[in-house]
């Protein structure tokens, strides 16, 4: 029996991610254009950043609107090693990475004497203060941008090709959510959703507040300077307003469309809203409209975001399978 | 158990469905461009985002040179087209919107961007697909190096030196700067003072301004306070730099007032008031003040046509344009490899210079070519050289 637990927890924590991953990584393989793989790339680093604040909104209930503060620090981090010190992709990324999780700790630390609204401004106020800081002229670049980053190279094996970036970028994507999946179903995550749920009752039974808030904004901050980290290289050149306020809101609008604290449909919300900006006819400023008519909507209609869908789909299932003369369960007994 | 298994593997299924169909919003298709009636140039630009502006003069700029060639009969008997991408000022979407000109609709030229991030992050690609490019960008370093990449623009570095140049002329010892915090602006900055410092003109006092902002009385009065024979002033290219000027004016300097290109636009002297817009003198690449044939015919079409007069931005891609066209007429064949060799060989006479590229330099026109301008009643004018 402890075997069979053991397996359905693997299953529950691995399964979405595993199908999940067959077809991110299998979509690569159906000869999709150029075009296509591009807008891939988009949405999945994206995702992988959407992800990451899921964790901390979602997932702990702290309302954090500077997500694209970090994946600045991972993308600045990353491009300024490689560029500028002629670090290898790999280790630059990582050192990256453990820049933000330092400014995430930090950050945590702030966000414990901080709850609502004036933590989402404390934490937007970050966002904006990294922001401004890579708008000064000096070694980053300023408001000019940084480039020419090299494209990343794996042991010794450049991404030059487009299926190859959108490969690294949807093996980033499928890592960060088997991690995330871990994470939510283990025991921090369920220290988490009762820190969410009620801090003081959480206190009561025994969760380390402290050290749960200062990890999640630290992981969270982690991954979405994943995010820049990887997609900077791709792209050779990045500048501010990759980072912006705007930006932070962005992501902020995908985990509310994918429906708070659902790692799965927090990619639903980015790969719907990355889509919408680079699709919408007309120009950008008609997809920001029709994405605040559809985040109107959602709220309205699918208060739960994307992965609502799924819950109605099974809501629907089961009243018709009640209706059913017979229903199949009977069958099933008769059949053994 | 099973149940939560379930759900969460239905959650997985539709969020990876969703990014392939949004990635399978479009495919790669067999677009023809050099064949049938017409030649199919390709274009990023950035007409919204917060640098909207920059690409919506160029689009009107890029507009009329299409009409103007189309109506004399085309290039070579064809028609010429505009395939745009808009990239919001995105670098994610810029590197997007060039896979898909290159790959989908198969251009083996495009215009833009005009924006530095942008067009860094594009520059590689062009030589990676095979295409050529022609920024709207003044910096040729992005374009020096490349094999199919060129730029339009008098490089901002030049507009600095022909400023500095300008009050050297003038007898100017020392100087104030106020410039814009946006990449035009910061990078004109440097060039301002690095060339001043080579000119042997002291740099007493040095300002950023927000371009989102309205009000430059702090900047102004400072610049003025510290006494300086001249302010230099770097602009964003928006109503901002005129209210710059109108700050200036306003704290009674009297020494001299030297814009950048961005202060030759024709909006200057009613944002910034006919005061203020008589004192500026602007080193731009059009000769407003004294336009020849070629350039009043331009001038004239553009005010006709969209009822304002061109800015720079505006001219630079009427010229890239016009650049293109005479590219395919002397290329062989309509693709990237054979458009770069015709357009490396062309020097081509535009109306902000001449375009004359080497393997090593992809810049546009120098120092030489900015013209002074003034306004007089809110009219250019010819700036008094005493």
């Amino acid at each position: 029996m402890p075997d069979r637990a053991f397996a359905l927890r693997a299953g529950r924590h691995l399964g979405p991610t595993v199908v999940a991953a067959v077809i991110l990584l299998g979509y690569a393989f159906t000869n999709p254009g150029t075009t296509d793989l591009a807008l891939g790339v988009n949405i999945g680093v994206a995702a992988i950043a959407a992800v990451g604040l899921t964790l901390t909104i979602g997932g702990a209930g702290q309302l954090a609107l500077g997500q694209a503060g970090f994946m600045a620090i991972g993308a600045y981090g990353t491009s300024y090693l490689m560029l500028d010190r002629e670090m290898a992709f790999l280790p630059a990324l990582f050192l990256g990475v453990v820049l933000a999780l330092v400014v995430g700790v930090l950050v945590g630390y702030i966000a414990l004497r901080l709850h609502g609204h004036y933590l989402a401004m404390a934490t937007l106020a970050v966002g904006t203060g990294i922001h401004a800081f890579l708008m000064l002229p000096g070694p980053l670049g300023g408001a000019n941008g940084y480039a020419p980053i090299p494209f990343p190279e794996i042991f010794g094996y450049k991404l030059l090709d487009p299926r190859d970036q959108y490969l690294l970028v949807a093996v980033t994507l499928v890592l960060v959510l088997l991690g995330s999946r871990w994470l939510l179903a283990a025991r921090m995550g369920r220290e988490l959703a009762a820190l969410r749920d009620d801090e003081v009752a959480a206190r009561a039974v025994g969760v380390n507040i402290t050290a749960r808030k200062v990890q999640i904004f630290a992981i969270s901050a982690a991954i979405g300077a994943l995010a820049g980290g990887v997609n900077a290289p791709l792209q050779t050149a990045i500048d501010p307003s990759l980072f912006s306020t705007a930006i932070s809101i962005q992501l902020f609008v995908m985990v509310i469309l994918g429906g708070l604290g659902n790692i799965y449909g927090a990619v639903f919300g980015a790969a719907l809203v990355t889509w919408l900006i680079a699709e919408v006819p007309g120009s950008g400023s008609w997809a920001l409209t029709v994405l605040g008519v559809v985040v109107v909507v959602f709220m309205a209609v699918l208060p739960d975001g994307l992965s609502g869908v799924a819950r109605i789909g099974r809501a629907l299932l089961a009243r018709v399978a009640r209706r059913g003369p017979g229903s199949g369960a009977t069958i099933t007994e008769v059949s053994k | 158990m099973r149940a939560a298994m379930r759900r969460h593997a239905a959650i997985a299924v539709m969020t990876a469905l969703a990014v392939t169909v949004t990635a399978c919003g479009s495919s790669d298709s067999d677009t023809s461009d050099g064949s049938g009636d017409t030649y199919t140039i390709g274009v990023v630009n950035s007409t919204t985002g917060a640098l909207g502006a920059v690409g919506q003069q160029e689009a009107k700029g890029m507009q009329l040179a299409v009409e103007e060639i189309n109506a004399a009969g085309g290039v070579k008997g064809r028609k010429l087209k505009l395939e745009e991408v808009d990239d919001q000022g995105s670098v994610n979407l810029t590197t997007a919107g060039f896979k898909k000109l290159a790959t989908e609709t198969k251009v083996p030229i495009v215009l833009g961007p005009g924006i530095s991030a942008n067009a860094k992050a594009v520059a590689p690609l062009a030589d990676q697909y095979g295409v050529t490019q022609i920024l709207l960008v003044a910096q040729p370093e992005v374009a020096n190096g490349t094999k199919h990449v060129f730029e339009v623009p008098l490089p901002g570095k030049a507009n600095s030196e022909a400023m500095v140049n300008y009050a050297k002329e003038q007898g100017a010892k020392s100087a104030a700067i106020i410039w814009a915090n946006n990449p035009y602006g910061q990078a004109g900055n440097t060039d301002v003072t690095n060339a001043a410092k080579a000119a042997g003109i002291d740099i007493v006092n040095s300002e950023g301004f927000d371009p989102g902002k309205f009000d430059f009385t702090a900047q102004a009065g400072k610049a003025a306070a510290a006494d300086p024979d001249a302010i230099f002033l770097y602009g964003a290219g928006g109503s901002s730099d005129a209210l710059v000027l109108k700050n200036v004016a306003a704290t009674g300097y009297e020494g001299l007032i030297i814009g950048d290109l961005a202060y030759s636009s024709d909006f200057i002297p009613e944002t910034a008031g006919g005061n203020a817009a008589d004192k500026v003198v602007s080193l731009t690449a059009v000769d407003y003040g004294n336009p020849d044939e070629k350039t009043k015919k331009f001038l004239d079409a553009y005010k006709a046509k969209f009822g304002e007069a061109p800015s720079v931005l505006s001219t630079y891609a009427y010229v890239s344009v016009q650049l293109t066209a005479a590219a395919i007429e002397k290329a062989p064949e309509y693709t990237g490899e054979e458009l770069s060799k015709a357009i490396e060989s062309l020097n081509f006479e535009s109306i902000v210079g001449k375009l004359a590229y080497t393997p090593e330099w992809r810049g546009g026109p120098n120092a030489d070519a900015f013209k002074p301008v003034t306004f007089k009643n809110g009219e250019y004018a010819v700036p008094n050289q005493g």
